[in-house]
């Protein structure tokens, strides 16, 4: 095969690997992207000459300087082959790049096969899978012909990529995409491959990235919480008291914010010591911390409502009293699964499941909606 | 070269010649066929133990099992009747036609071994190598499809190859060529196929493929040959016959009377509306604006192979031409554009909807055409119908 000067040499060896029997994997040796082929070609010179290649499916137009972008993989085995979708920051509105399915790097049948903005992302999405190193990467055996395409190496049954373009990134201050996590969470990119609880949910051709509040942003059990907890197989219970600890998290915040802001008064404010013991009880007391999490630092109805009604179910299902105030309704449940978790009868369990789907989704929507908890 | 044997095997028509040859008449034979034959050029690396415990063995001199050749060209000579010596001309003649069917691997070896020792500049040792002997079995066949059996059957070796590479390998020579005024072309984009008639060499070889199989999936590469099912449905298939022609030919017919029907009818903006005034708005662009267009695709023809090959199992039907009858009394309701706009419809729903659209819309188009092609069914020879029953059919198995 010549070497065109559009030949892309790396001068390392893959990480992918070939079953040659079961006592005999081999690692990829040292690859080249050849254009003409649409393939990165690997061979191997001991004892004699073997090629293997690895294709391209899609069409190669622009090349882009892989270096300026970064790949990432996402799981979940519940999507569509067209659920393709430029990315987006949602505070700056600027494109960042594209999230695609594996699956669409291997056919030519989805809407964008030839659209000439995704394609140069794919085949950086298509180089990088196999230069770097991924999670998740399977061992295929040796074929006779020695021809392998990107599905081969990664399940196409359950992998999602997102190509992000560093020049585009580099405006966002600090930027990591575990600062999205929770966020995609929420709309089934998943950071490993088990327990998918949902299908990708994305509206229209966007999908625009929240990014998690600056509060919490690099909050060890938040960024663990979203990705690996929560993805593992819990009982309900455990589900909800992780969940739960968020709150604990958050109104720690409230607290100190607001001890921060009552002490900044002391100096102003006429007030007897009466007065500032009643106003720190206030503050200490978790129902009143957890109300104003709800009413004053982060700011969306829909969720709280939809959860407060799934509360007051199963409250009323073991003739408790209803509440209208959402996070009086989560408190009374919180203290009825910890103290009296044995009164709910078992028939009555997947309400337990009906509210922590809800209260996941309002701890989601929590970490990226905080204002004024700094 | 000698013949030591010749038995006619009459289970598949065909002379199987049993030579005795040097290792240098051979390596000569093998040259021409790696060189001639891109397809058969493919080698994959074996354990490294084995491989050298395979070179060392040859340079001593071993007896490696007889390497099994076919002369694929679709002569009519009467091979029984002709002498010993003829048939060493007419194979020699013929190398560039030859096909290995079991022993590529093994070939490789042959021509590694000649390398290194022609590099190490050892001419005693040389030549002994190239005087020590092997056997050779040579099956002169006159049809292809006979040899195809042939080589499913023997084909046990360490990798096996896929039904599909043995069919690419059989039927390359009706590549870029006129098969009764239909044209195969190799590998292009699906945009440069702008004629009627006109098919990729691929997607017929798939299509054929799933006749085969009964599948209209495409096949993964690594599943082995050990494809008791597939065998036995060859083995009631009628050998004297061009299988793989018929099926060609079966379904240019189709698409030629489905044409016909249309009347020159082409997708545009009235068509879109006609779309969207029953609320059917299509995600992106149609999956084909004109008849040919929409069938000519690989979905369209593995749905019919496979929609066919069960049809056969289930005794429906018998050979492809009679096939070539039926065709003739499709029929539709109301509007051609009607039905035509309900598949194209389905088809979009499909590319939203799946996980992977190929395989769906194949899985679709199979159901399609085993309505159309079921006397028992309800939408038999009614083109309407087995777009909407075979929807239904194909949402069934989805859920």
């Amino acid at each position: 095969m010549a070497i065109k000067d559009t030949e892309v040499k790396w001068n390392k060896k893959m990480n992918l690997k070939l079953k040659v029997s079961d006592e005999n994997i081999v690692n990829l040796g040292e690859g080249a992207f050849f254009q003409e082929d649409s393939s990165i070609v690997f061979k191997e010179m001991n004892p004699i000459e073997y090629t293997y290649k690895i294709k391209h499916l899609l069409n190669v137009d622009k090349i882009h300087n892989e270096n300026d972008y970064m790949v990432f993989t996402f799981y979940n085995n519940s999507f569509a082959e067209n659920d393709i979708y430029q990315v987006y920051d949602h505070a700056s509105s600027t494109r960042i790049g594209w999230t695609f399915p594996l699956q669409s790097l291997l056919s030519n049948n989805h809407d964008y096969a030839h659209n000439e903005h995704f394609l140069p992302y794919a085949l950086v999405a298509f180089k990088k899978l196999i230069i770097e190193e991924f999670p998740n990467s399977l061992i295929p055996e040796v074929t006779l012909d020695g021809e392998y395409n990107l599905g081969d190496f990664y399940n196409a049954d359950e992998t999602i990529i997102m190509v992000l373009n560093k020049n585009q990134t580099r405006d966002i201050e600090n930027f990591s995409i575990i600062n999205y996590l929770p966020f995609l969470y929420g709309k089934g990119y998943y950071a490993d491959n088990y327990n998918y609880k949902s299908p990708i949910s994305c509206n229209g051709k966007r999908l625009n990235l929240k990014v998690t509040s600056e509060e919490i942003r690099n909050d060890e059990f938040i960024i663990q919480l979203f990705q690996k907890l929560l993805l593992q197989d819990n009982h309900h219970l455990v589900r909800f008291y992780l969940l739960y600890q968020v709150i604990e998290l958050l109104i720690e915040k409230v607290f100190k914010k607001e001890f921060s802001e009552m002490l900044d008064s002391l100096g102003t404010d006429e007030k007897t010591l009466f007065q500032i013991k009643e106003d720190l009880g206030n503050i200490a007391k978790e129902k009143k911390r957890i109300n104003k999490l709800f009413t004053v630092y982060t700011r969306k109805q829909d969720i709280k409502i939809r959860l407060m009604e799934s509360c007051n179910e199963i409250l009323r299902s073991i003739g408790r009293k209803q509440f209208t105030d959402p996070s009086e309704a989560l408190y009374n449940v919180r203290n009825l699964f910890v103290h009296e978790y044995r009164s709910i009868p078992m028939e009555n369990h997947y309400m337990i499941e009906s509210i922590n789907d809800l209260f996941e989704e309002l701890v989601i929507e929590m970490t990226n909606d905080l204002r004024n908890l700094k | 070269m000698e013949i030591k044997s010749r038995i006619t095997d009459t289970r598949i028509n065909a002379e199987n010649i049993f030579i005795e040859l040097s290792y240098k008449e051979y390596i000569e034979i093998a040259r021409l066929i790696t060189l001639n034959n891109p397809l058969q050029r493919k080698r994959v690396k074996s354990s490294n133990t084995v491989y050298s415990l395979l070179r060392n063995d040859l340079k001593k001199g071993c007896l490696v099992p007889p390497i099994v050749l076919a002369l694929s060209n679709d002569n009519h000579q009467e091979l029984s009747e002709i002498s010993d010596e003829e048939i060493l001309n007419y194979l020699s003649e013929h190398k560039e036609n030859l096909i290995i069917l079991d022993g590529l691997q093994r070939t490789y070896t042959f021509l590694d071994v000649e390398l290194e020792l022609m590099n190490s500049k050892d001419e005693e040792q040389l030549q002994k190598f190239y005087n020590h002997k092997l056997r050779m079995e040579l099956y002169l066949g006159i049809n292809k499809f006979g040899i195809l059996y042939r080589m499913l059957t023997l084909n046990t070796g360490q990798t096996p190859m896929s039904i599909r590479h043995q069919l690419e390998i059989l039927y390359k020579d009706y590549l870029d060529q006129n098969i009764n005024g239909i044209n195969l072309v190799s590998e292009v984009d699906n945009d440069s196929i702008n004629e009627i008639r006109m098919y990729k060499f691929n997607d017929i070889i798939d299509g054929f493929n799933s006749y085969l199989e009964r599948n209209e999936l495409p096949i993964d590469r690594f599943e082995l040959l050990n494809n008791i099912k597939g065998l036995e449905k060859l083995s009631v298939e009628n050998h004297k016959k061009d299988l793989f022609k018929d099926f060609l030919i079966a379904y240019d017919t189709f698409i030629i009377k489905v044409q016909e029907l249309s009347d020159g009818w082409e997708f545009n903006q009235s068509s879109q509306e006609e779309l969207e005034v029953s609320s059917r708005k299509l995600d992106g662009q149609p999956f084909g604006r004109v008849v040919f267009k929409i069938f000519n695709k690989s979905q369209p023809i593995t749905g019919f192979g496979a929609a066919l090959g069960k049809l056969k199992d289930f005794n429906k039907i018998n050979d492809f031409e009679e096939w070539e009858s039926k065709i003739q009394n499709i029929t539709f309701n109301g509007e051609f554009e009607d039905w035509i706009l309900d598949l194209i419809w389905h088809l979009d729903k499909i590319k939203v909807n799946s996980k992977k659209i190929g395989n769906s819309q194949r899985l679709y188009f199979y159901w399609f055409f085993r309505e159309l092609f079921n006397e028992d069914s309800d939408s038999y020879l009614n083109l309407s119908e087995a777009v909407t029953n075979g929807y239904q059919r194909y949402r069934s198995q989805m859920e």
